[in-house]
């Protein structure tokens, strides 16, 4: 089913704060080649210690109103976050509608979802923008992992990153990302593998979570292409999950794609959960000739999604 | 599956785990740490054996398995 809203431009906000990974890892008791190599990061962002989630936001709106986006037209705004500000009520939407002076006019939601949840967004705003009429979104993303890692875990500390994204849909415009067909799921076995603990600390499984998404997403991957018609050969580019580099080589190999088509750009940021897609659309961006592209969220729940974007 | 037909299958799981794996000359009693896999690696040959062979080793089981011939008598037990 073709979706006539689009999307873009993108607004960005990455922290200053940058946490070297190197001399981290070794206090902490990991080869820095493996962590760069393998894991692929050399450094994490980090938002400043009072920054809350809705701030994070607020300069993702901010960065896209230097895109010529004017908020005063938003009719919907909807946050995907499961680290809101305090402890989630008010929804953190609402705080950065106050922040930002949108119209009482414009509604807002947080949905909470995690690397999952900029492929669950895009469907999720524009069916609701359709069911109201609405004209003008942004999907906004902000996810700060730093609130809950704690700084003694060598399998969280060095490889989630802090960033917000807020990503502008319209069906006023010819131009931006058209939404082409998606597959969503869950496999909610896999909910205590990626968790908040007792403690309000963040776990994770890394056993879990890398055999959830080597054995299911290939799967949805080729079923989504074969439900749309569209060969594996007119994609321009798979933009997954940035995860680690070690499963988005994995799920490349395992998919037999041209590793050229699946970018990594996780070095200098971290994975950040609902952040990397969007992130890696701002940079294709500028390039017209990325026609088509494949993206696709999995992560804590489990949850996965998985879309084809075409440019209008 | 003989225990040379296993040994091959293991030698093919841990070169897709990682691809730079030097099998050659492993020996069973080589630690496949030691031999140049990793924490990530050694999940995704987990996966592979999972997959391949229809067996998923445990966390626990695998506090035991450091060796290649770890692995192939813990493999043929399971499979009698």
């Amino acid at each position: 089913m073709v979706n006539h809203y689009t999307f873009g431009p993108i607004g960005i906000y990455k922290p200053t704060r940058v946490l070297e990974n190197a001399p981290r890892a070794s206090d902490l008791g990991t080869n820095i080649l493996f962590l760069e190599n393998k894991i692929g990061t050399c450094s994490v962002l980090r938002k400043k210690a009072d920054e809350e989630t809705s701030d994070m936001a607020v300069n993702a709106l901010r960065n896209l109103q230097t895109k010529g986006i004017d908020l005063q037209s938003l009719d919907v705004m909807i946050v995907i976050t499961q680290h809101p500000d305090s402890y989630g009520l008010p929804h953190t939407s609402a705080i950065v509608h106050e922040k930002m002076g949108l119209p009482n006019t414009c509604a807002t939601f947080d949905i909470s979802l995690g690397c999952s949840g900029y492929v669950y967004g895009l469907a999720a705003i524009t069916g609701f923008m359709q069911a109201i009429g609405a004209k003008n979104g942004v999907l906004i993303t902000a996810d700060p992992y730093s609130k809950t890692v704690r700084e003694d875990d060598r399998n969280t500390v060095l490889i989630f990153g802090d960033a917000a994204c807020a990503t502008y849909v319209t069906n006023d415009v010819d131009t931006g990302w058209q939404l082409i067909g998606g597959r969503y799921g869950s496999e909610g076995s896999g909910s205590d593998s990626l968790c908040i603990n007792e403690s309000r600390e963040l776990f994770m499984n890394g056993r879990d979570v890398f055999n959830f998404a080597a054995k299911r997403i290939p799967n949805e991957i080729t079923s989504l292409l074969k439900e749309t018609g569209i060969a594996k050969d007119n994609i321009d580019k798979f933009l997954l999950h940035q995860g680690s580099k070690y499963i988005v080589n994995a799920l490349t190999r395992r998919l037999n794609l041209p590793p050229e088509k699946v970018p990594i750009n996780i070095e200098n940021l971290g994975n950040s959960i609902s952040s990397t897609i969007p992130l890696l659309l701002n940079d294709i961006e500028g390039d017209k000739n990325i026609k088509c592209v494949l993206i696709c969220g999995f992560g804590v729940g489990f949850s996965y999604a998985s879309a084809i974007l075409k440019r209008k | 599956m003989t225990g040379i037909n296993l040994r091959d299958s293991l030698i093919e799981y841990l070169i897709e785990a990682s691809p730079m794996f030097e099998a050659e000359g492993l020996k069973n009693s080589d630690d496949l740490y030691d031999a140049g896999l990793d924490s990530l690696d050694m999940v995704n040959f987990l996966l592979s054996i999972e997959e391949n062979l229809g067996i998923k080793i445990s966390d626990d089981e695998l506090q035991d398995l450091k060796t290649l011939g770890d692995f192939l008598v813990f493999l043929e037990s399971q499979s009698k």
